[in-house]
């Protein structure tokens, strides 16, 4: 009877400790976006969706082509008790494999808690990216987890008449993201 | 009397340029902008100062340009022009700005080739190439693209003007000897301070089509350690995932083979690090780049640590191209630093270093912050942005009681990097002022890319000259600024008061007498000291003396070569010889361009 109630007490704690998966979808909240006079970017809270574009017309330099590409977030936020993981769920993701799907997991004070990356080109793909925490969220924190995407800055060919073939002519992606669950 | 003085009246005239040229120059491959004001300001003061000070000390304007006063002479002109509100440049750590007196002093200490009390220069990237190598037939395309970078170094190609031959700017027959390991060993370790340089690598594989391929590497590597006995030089190899590129989620075709390599190279060339490049892709260098945190990265790095493990070999290091795009030569994009928090956080077992710090020529100011900084970008604030993002920046790992931190296993490299922010004490400041905050005080080396950019010197007077505005010490914690001690920076290593016989109640270790403790100042920290931990090399042992009769033996016995005729012209390392202006530039492509 004692090995039956002292089971029955564990469990109930685990119970109590566990923190049930809990899902957010659309809307989210706005995210930083930013990038320079080349790109274009948008990021709808509502329906989840966010593009990027880079027009690659940035003149070069001898070894450099420097600019700020485009990026543009979403973010959503919870309470981080308990938290262990988050899933970000993506669908109708298509992008070229010069940007990078990136997410961003931060706790209100401690700073950066996660973080996930999905790269390589895409069209038309879906999936969900897991991400365990580096470490527990302190208690009381909030956590936030800010996913979009982001691309580099590229240049059109080297001044003629030498004419390097130079960086892609653009860079673009388009995705919209599902859900946001902790675990 | 010069072994070739015959030869003499075909060369150009030794040019009479400043040692410190800051004027826009372009590699042929871009219309040179139009130069500043500062930057005119800057050789104008350079200009009269040098006349003055070679009137004063009775020489010619020929030698004057040579001697250490006109360093220190383009230092002063660089303060009075650029120092200002975040940086100076000085010779002393009160940030006062160097006087007129100081510029004229031809024995300033801070222009010297002699090291400075506690200095040891460790140059972590050198480069030099193999002019006979298969690779000028397996792979013209570097030709073109080092001959048009490089033109600091060798000049412009050989024909004759006004009646008159010339040859290459650095006096080889063949322009690319002049990237070659006799230039390599004069510009580092005759025309400048370095104590010991990292020949490091260059794309690609096969190892026989390289342009520093490893048994020119090593080669090179014995033959200067053999010259000065001592340990003046090592290397690294080059090394990539992708070759026989065959699409996403699929093995390379000569991965495995390249892989054996690897294992078979570490084991007999002593290898001190592995140099990669996420942005060489193949079949062309400019598609099927890779990152860290994709199949190839991860299957590329988890080789590394393998080799590692087998019995005799040297800890795992990674050293990999993050910045500098390349534009249209590399896959630009992959050069992204984003990868590179991610990867330090999964193999904590193993060194990485990120060369140029992901710089790509940006404006050099503060970190703008997590939500504006773009970690696919390349920059130094996406370099940051990655290490943050992954929680492995310096910020998170500050030992109780003190205020800075270093990561755990990620150097910020500085070739090209350095170069570029030199010229201006403002973004000097910013550079070295974030790398210290978020990479950490030990955790910043020096590299030149020298022999790119001819000889280092310059690179290392200027840094020796730095100081923090009041400012820049506020804003970046750093009271003592470059001269504060790298393990607790808040102390001032030049002074003696900070190392008391009660020690420091946070740092282990920490000298008791009282004295002042040059070698442990952040400035040194950079300037080798830091590598030097990292590669497990003693900078204080006992080098041997490097003796010019030996490398002019050296040199002769180079000339004798009959594959690769050259000739030597000495004293070349003032010229810029790329197109200066506009009309400089569409001369050169329209007459000079030989390809």
């Amino acid at each position: 009877m004692r090995r039956v109630l002292t089971a029955l007490a564990a469990l109930g704690a685990m119970m109590v400790m566990a923190v049930p998966a809990q899902a957010g979808g659309p809307p989210f909240q706005a995210g930083p976006k930013h990038g320079d006079e080349f790109t274009s970017t948008s990021a709808d809270p509502n329906t989840g969706e966010v593009s990027i574009f880079s027009l690659n017309a940035r003149q070069p330099s001898a070894v450099h082509c420097a600019g700020d590409g485009p990026f543009a977030t979403l973010q959503s936020t919870q309470p981080a008790d308990g938290v262990h993981s988050v899933a970000v769920a993506y669908k109708d993701g298509s992008w070229i494999d010069t940007v990078v799907l990136n997410i961003d997991i931060f706790g209100s004070q401690s700073g950066a808690l996660g973080h996930g990356a999905v790269t390589g080109g895409h069209m038309g793909s879906s999936g969900t990216v897991n991400m365990t925490l580096f470490s527990p969220p302190q208690p009381g924190e909030t956590l936030t987890t800010r996913f979009g995407l982001q691309a580099h800055a590229g240049c059109v060919p080297g001044a003629q008449p030498v004419g390097l073939n130079g960086s892609r002519p653009v860079d673009a992606g388009r995705v919209t993201f599902v859900s946001v669950t902790t675990g | 009397m010069p072994t070739n003085w015959r030869w003499r009246r075909h060369w150009p005239e030794i040019p009479e340029t400043p040692p410190i040229d800051v004027m826009p120059a372009s590699n042929g491959e871009y219309i040179p902008k139009e130069p500043s004001q500062n930057q005119l300001r800057i050789m104008e003061l350079q200009n009269s100062k040098i006349e003055e000070l070679r009137r004063k000390f009775g020489m010619s304007r020929r030698d004057f340009v040579r001697t250490a006063a006109a360093f220190s002479v383009g230092v002063w002109a660089i303060d009075q022009v650029t120092g200002g509100r975040w940086g100076r440049y000085g010779f002393t750590p009160t940030a006062a700005p160097i006087g007129p007196g100081d510029a004229c002093d031809l024995e300033n200490p801070g222009s010297q080739l002699a090291n400075l009390p506690g200095e040891f220069i460790l140059d972590t990237q050198g480069h030099c190439l193999d002019s006979a190598g298969k690779w000028r037939i397996a792979q013209p395309d570097f030709e073109y693209f080092l001959s048009i970078w490089t033109t600091p170094a060798w000049g412009g190609p050989p024909g004759i003007t006004d009646g008159k031959p010339h040859w290459m700017g650095g006096g080889e027959v063949d322009k690319m000897e002049n990237l070659g390991r006799t230039m390599f060993f004069r510009e580092s370790f005759l025309n400048s301070s370095a104590d010991v340089v990292l020949l490091t690598a260059l794309p690609n594989l096969p190892d026989d089509t390289n342009i520093t391929p490893m048994k020119f590497a090593t080669e090179t590597r014995d033959m200067i350690n053999g010259i000065t006995h001592s340990e003046r030089c090592f290397i690294h190899a080059f090394t990539q995932p992708n070759r026989g590129y065959m699409g996403e989620g699929v093995v390379p075709a000569h991965q495995a083979e390249d892989y054996e390599w690897m294992t078979k190279t570490n084991q007999s060339a002593d290898v001190r690090g592995w140099k990669l490049y996420c942005g060489w892709g193949d079949p062309f260098p400019n598609i099927n780049g890779w990152f860290f945190d994709d199949d190839l990265g991860m299957s590329v790095v988890n080789h590394i640590r393998k080799i590692a493990q087998m019995p005799g070999a040297r800890p795992p290091v990674v050293c990999t191209h993050k910045g500098l795009a390349f534009n249209g030569t590399f896959d630009s994009a992959h050069f992204s630093p984003r990868d590179m928090g991610v990867i330090a956080r999964q193999f904590p077992d193993i060194t990485f270093y990120t060369y140029h710090s992901g710089y790509d020529g940006e404006y050099m100011k503060a970190y703008p912050g997590d939500d504006v900084a773009n970690s696919s970008n390349r920059g130094v604030d996406a370099f940051i942005k990655s290490l943050r993002e992954n929680a492995w920046d310096a910020t998170r790992f500050v030992p109780p009681g003190l205020q800075h931190g270093n990561t755990v296993n990620m150097y910020a490299e500085l070739g090209t990097t350095w170069w570029g922010n030199m010229g201006d004490a403002n973004q000097a400041t910013h550079l070295l002022g974030k790398l210290i905050t978020y990479v950490g005080p030990r955790r910043i080396v020096l590299g030149t890319d020298c022999i790119w950019y001819g000889s280092p010197q310059p690179q290392f007077v200027m840094l020796r000259a730095l100081q923090f505005s009041e400012e820049a010490k506020q804003f970046y914690n750093l009271p003592y600024g470059l001269e504060g001690d790298r393990w607790d920076p808040t102390k001032n290593a030049m002074s003696g008061a900070s190392y008391p016989s009660t020690g420091h109640p946070n740092v282990p270790g920490w000298p008791r007498d009282g004295r002042a403790h040059p070698e442990r100042t952040i400035r040194n920290g950079i300037f080798g000291r830091n590598a030097a931990e990292a590669y497990g090399i003693d900078p204080d042992a006992t080098r041997g003396a490097i003796s010019c009769d030996q490398v002019q033996k050296m040199r002769d016995a180079y000339l004798l070569n009959p594959m690769t005729p050259t000739e030597s012209m000495p004293l070349r390392s003032n010229l810029i010889a790329g197109p200066r202006t506009r009309r400089e530039f569409f001369n050169f492509v329209k007459t000079d361009y030989p390809w």
